[in-house]
């Protein structure tokens, strides 16, 4: 006589066994897509990296090639050497990092505050900072250059890194994410004593990792490839950041793709390594299992 | 104690007026500072500097692609507008109209006048008083590939009936016929006009007081490019300006004619040095005359600037003396004309290079300048050939439509 | 809690503690916002209502631009491409980035590298990742005409046609952002504790019940967020269009924010362009509020 457990047995390994292959094929069929986006967005990357190493001649070529026939660094060379290349990516980069790590710290301020504590006016301020993204920039260009002139700013780093912090996109989304919060956090908190200002340093801040480190990558590729408001603000060859000076390679009668694709693939770099940089501090949920 | 103070507001006028003019003018013009046409600008500009300590000149380049739009613009709203900068046509009039364009009557010397062009000085001219420097002009024409057309057994097509046979040839052969800007704004303007002026028409009188475009020839002319378009004989799209001919099919011997201008010679001979290549006039309708366009920027003296004659004298220095620097600027910086035919006749040799000669003696001759009209005017053009081109709208439907826009819009004119 | 104490004596020194830690907060980041933002949107409604070409000084004339920009047909037309753009736009990137974050939020061998592959078109300057698209969409030698054409279609003019243009430019659209609000979407999926799924799965609930349960609505601030912002960023899509197509062929793709560029910068009509640019605002600042109510959560 079999156990009740032995006659259930094949039922469940079969079970088991589907589950499993269900599993299989549900793993290959998300590999699958992965590769076949990861080809749709790999594409003009590689594209572009191997435009930096045709000579002018060959990128122009219609039809264009996939692979460049030689691979030769002169592009690189030639960037470096015409203009100050180093020069302006130091520029984009003192600025687009300056911008981040001031405005992540205030906008996390004034997110939490809009999201956690209680004070009159809270919603309309709210609203009325979204409000502020609402409007083209092309209107608010030259209202904000003349802004610029009279404070002196003009062709200085002030003009490009100021202007820059306050940022209603910053506020919103930290707002979004400190609503998520549990309320049992700050409860305990509270019970424990801390002021609400305590509460945001030793709680709150630690928690948002993921959508800091999120934040920060946008803000830095946001600020690193601006283009119409160096252009404007700037004159200085010595002001100069990275994406005017690419734009600088399209001339009247004749555009230099090759050191386009050159200078792009140069640009390119500093945001894709912080993004696998910070991409850590992106897949680390929050445990909140002990706090229960 | 009256006779102090009046000598200390006079010292502080003079310091103030001597600081105003201590501080150097500022010439803008499109491009880096790298390229070849403004290290020559650079070289006058110390040159100038050398030898004028009180009238310093800086310049400024500025990208192309945002050089008139937002970079001029802007800084003209803010007062800080540069001294010494170069117009567009499209640009000509909004400067006028705006004060902001400063007169050179007095640069406009007899000898000079003898020397320029009629029609380079009209295009400068408003009531009788130039407003800014010519200094180049690039005639559109059309380039052929001989070898392509060889292959259908065509001729080089002379009437636009011509045109379109030896574009079925060419289709059926799997060549592209011929490339033309399908993109909407200026430059598809510009290279337009000399087909509607080749049928007899034109958008509006000279002295924009009558819309004339409601005609047989304006209808004609949107539907020859509208056939081209919509036959499939030129391409619908282009992956960048086709005024940047190195990349275009043309360029890569897969399209046998385009319409493009001078300039395009020099890219083509260094880039694509096996690319061979002819150059003649636009076709025309049936017993037409020829007709084609210029095009060329002109130089501005900011009539607001702090030191209005010592940009003139500069700007004089540059293009209206010798014949040296506009000589190096046709020849050694560019691939252009001068409006001043004693330039023209110093570059006799240069000019009679192949292609350059044809240019010169073939199709200079027969070349209008580019119009200056307000851009609303532009718009509308440009919407009656682009729904042409892309919408297959009749020639005479679009040019009907458009004549009423023009005849509204230049009412509102004073 | 007694409900007859009057308001004033219920300020507790903790909830004016909490006041003026808020109103603290939010200093530095509003004070930046109306100096350098309030500031400029309120001279350019200035602006708005005078005659200004930027050469010569402004012309006070009221609400002219207002009325002047209510008959323009050129005005509205652009509205109604930039809805049409935004209908189709809108919903594609909220479900296309949200099946990113959640195919990529595994736990299996490899995910990080797809993140970071799937980031890449955010990366790219616009100039290149449009030139490259403007190749894919070539009519003659582009790859999306070759692949069609492995299906049996003939080949289309995407850029070139007046009915392929705009589609073309959402289909560049969204493989530019994708990544980006994935990657939003991915820091609001880490938020939710593991711990819910495991409980679903001792359930017995399946991953699609255990979806949308439990992921969507926790997502939901995250959610709002995203549509609130891709919204206001189509209604004002400029920069791939220009560059693309310049808002052609024959006006097919021209958005509103394009011609009011074109008015400010090449017509030099910098009061009406402003003019429509508030219009404009009047038009996404009513959407928005609208999906504030729909979505309310406890604020």
């Amino acid at each position: 006589m079999q156990h009740a457990f032995d006659i259930r047995r094949p039922s469940r390994v079969r079970a088991r066994r589907r589950r499993s292959t269900a599993k299989v094929l549900g793993t290959i069929g998300v590999y699958a897509l992965c590769i076949v986006i990861a080809l749709i967005t790999l594409v003009p990357l590689l594209w572009m990296i191997s435009g930096s190493f045709k000579t002018a001649a060959e990128i122009s070529q219609y039809p264009p090639t996939f692979f460049p026939s030689t691979i030769s660094l002169d592009n690189y060379v030639e960037v470096f050497t015409t203009v100050p290349f180093l020069r302006f990516i130091f520029n984009s980069f003192f600025v687009a990092s300056t911008v981040t790590i001031v405005a992540l710290l205030l906008h996390a301020m004034a997110a939490y505050a809009l999201a956690r504590l209680r004070f009159p006016g809270r919603n309309i301020m709210f609203y009325a900072i979204i409000a502020t993204l609402m409007i083209p920039f092309s209107i608010t260009l030259i209202p904000s250059f003349i802004l610029i002139r009279s404070l002196g700013w003009f062709d200085t780093y002030w003009a490009l890194i100021i202007p820059a912090i306050p940022n209603a996109f910053g506020i919103f989304l930290l707002r979004q994410f400190y609503l998520g919060l549990p309320d049992e956090l700050e409860d305990a908190a509270r019970i424990d004593g801390d002021t609400p200002a305590g509460i945001f340093w030793h709680i709150a801040l630690p928690l948002s990792q993921p959508i800091l480190a999120t934040l920060a990558v946008f803000f830095f590729l946001a600020n690193w490839n601006n283009y119409l408001w160096p252009l404007i603000v700037t004159q200085s060859p010595e002001m100069r950041v990275i994406q005017v000076a690419i734009a600088s390679f399209a001339g009247e009668h004749t555009t230099a793709w090759h050191l386009i694709m050159t200078g792009s693939t140069l640009a390119a770099l500093p945001g894709l390594l912080l993004y696998l940089f910070l991409q850590r501090y992106l897949i680390e949920g929050v445990k909140l299992s002990g706090l229960k | 104690m009256k006779r102090a103070f009046t000598a200390a507001l006079a010292f502080g006028v003079l310091a103030w007026a001597s600081s105003a003019l201590a501080q150097p003018l500022q010439f803008w013009k499109f491009g880096t500072a790298e390229e070849t046409a403004n290290i020559v600008l650079q070289s006058w500009i110390d040159e100038w500097n050398a030898s004028n300590p009180d009238t310093q000149v800086e310049a400024r380049f500025i990208p192309w692609a945002d050089y008139t739009g937002p970079t001029l613009t802007t800084a003209f709203a803010a007062g800080t507008g540069p001294d010494i900068f170069w117009v567009s046509p499209g640009l000509f009039m909004q400067y006028v109209s705006n004060g902001i364009a400063a007169d050179l009557s007095d640069v406009f010397t007899p000898e000079l006048r003898a020397d320029l062009l009629p029609a380079a000085v009209e295009a400068v001219t408003v009531d009788g008083v130039p407003y800014s420097m010519p200094f180049e002009q690039e005639p559109v024409a059309l380039f052929y590939n001989p070898e392509l057309l060889a292959q259908v057994g065509a001729d080089v097509p002379k009437t636009w009936e011509e045109l379109l046979e030896t574009a079925e040839l060419l289709q059926a052969a799997d060549i592209i016929p011929i490339v033309i800007e399908p993109a909407p704004g200026f430059y598809q303007n510009f290279t337009w006009y000399p087909f509607l002026w080749q049928a007899g028409a034109d958008v509006a009188d000279p002295d924009l007081t009558e819309a004339t475009f409601d005609s047989p020839g304006a209808a004609a002319a949107l539907d020859l490019w509208r056939t081209l378009i919509q036959e499939g004989y030129a391409p619908r799209t282009a992956p960048e300006g086709t005024n940047n001919v190195t990349s275009t099919p043309f360029a890569s011997g897969q399209a046998a004619m385009q319409v493009v201008g001078m300039w395009a010679i020099a890219p083509l001979q260094s880039d694509f040095p096996e690319l061979e290549f002819g150059v003649t006039h636009l076709p025309a309708p049936a017993g037409r005359d020829f007709v084609t366009v210029y095009g060329g920027w002109t130089q501005m003296v900011n009539a607001r600037s702090a030191n209005v004659e010592g940009a003139k004298r500069f700007t004089e220095w540059m293009w209206a003396q010798d014949v040296e620097r506009p000589l190096e600027w046709v020849t050694e910086a560019n691939t252009k004309f001068s409006p001043r035919t004693s330039v023209t006749a110093a570059g006799a040799e240069f000019y009679g290079q192949p292609h350059l000669r044809d240019f010169r003696d073939d199709i200079l001759p027969t070349a209008r300048a580019e119009p200056r009209y307000p851009s609303e005017m532009v718009l509308i053009v440009s919407e009656a050939l682009q729904a042409s081109m892309f919408r297959n709208t009749p020639g005479a439907q679009a040019a009907a439509a458009a004549q009423r826009e023009l005849a509204n819009y230049i009412r509102t004119l004073d | 809690m007694s409900t007859n104490a009057p308001r004033r004596q219920r300020l507790s020194s903790r909830n004016l503690r909490e006041r003026i830690t808020g109103y603290g907060f939010l200093f530095p980041d509003v004070l930046g916002l109306l100096v350098f933002v309030v500031g400029p949107i309120g001279f350019a409604f200035y602006i708005s209502l005078h005659s200004w070409t930027a050469l010569s000084p402004m012309r006070w004339i009221g609400f002219a631009n207002y009325t002047r920009l209510w008959s323009d047909v050129r005005f509205w037309d652009s509205l109604q491409i930039t809805a049409l753009y935004t209908i189709i736009y809108v919903p594609l990137l909220l479900a296309i980035s949200l099946g990113l974050a959640v195919l990529v939020n595994q736990r299996l061998p490899f995910m990080p590298v797809f993140r970071a592959i799937f980031f890449v078109p955010v990366v790219l300057s616009l100039v290149v990742s449009s030139l490259m698209w403007r190749y894919i969409f070539d009519e003659r030698i582009g790859l999306l005409n070759y692949l069609i054409g492995l299906l049996g279609i003939p080949p289309q003019s995407w850029l070139g046609s007046v009915e392929l243009a705009l589609p073309s430019i959402i289909v560049v659209s969204l493989w530019i952002q994708m990544g980006y609000f994935m990657t939003i979407f991915l820091a609001g999926l880490q938020d939710i504790p593991r711990e819910y799924y495991e409980a679903a799965m001792i359930d017995g609930a399946s991953s699609s019940t255990a979806f949308l349960r439990i992921t969507l609505p926790l997502l939901k601030p995250t959610t709002l967020f995203v549509l609130v912002i891709s919204l206001i960023n189509s209604f004002q899509v400029f920069d791939q269009v220009w560059v693309m197509t310049r808002g052609g062929p024959a006006s097919a793709t021209r958005v509103t924010v394009i011609y009011i560029y074109q008015q400010a910068f090449q017509h030099l009509n910098l009061g009406y362009a402003s003019a429509m640019a508030f219009a404009l605002f009047v038009i996404i600042l009513v959407v928005s509020l609208i999906q504030f109510r729909l979505f309310r959560t406890r604020a």
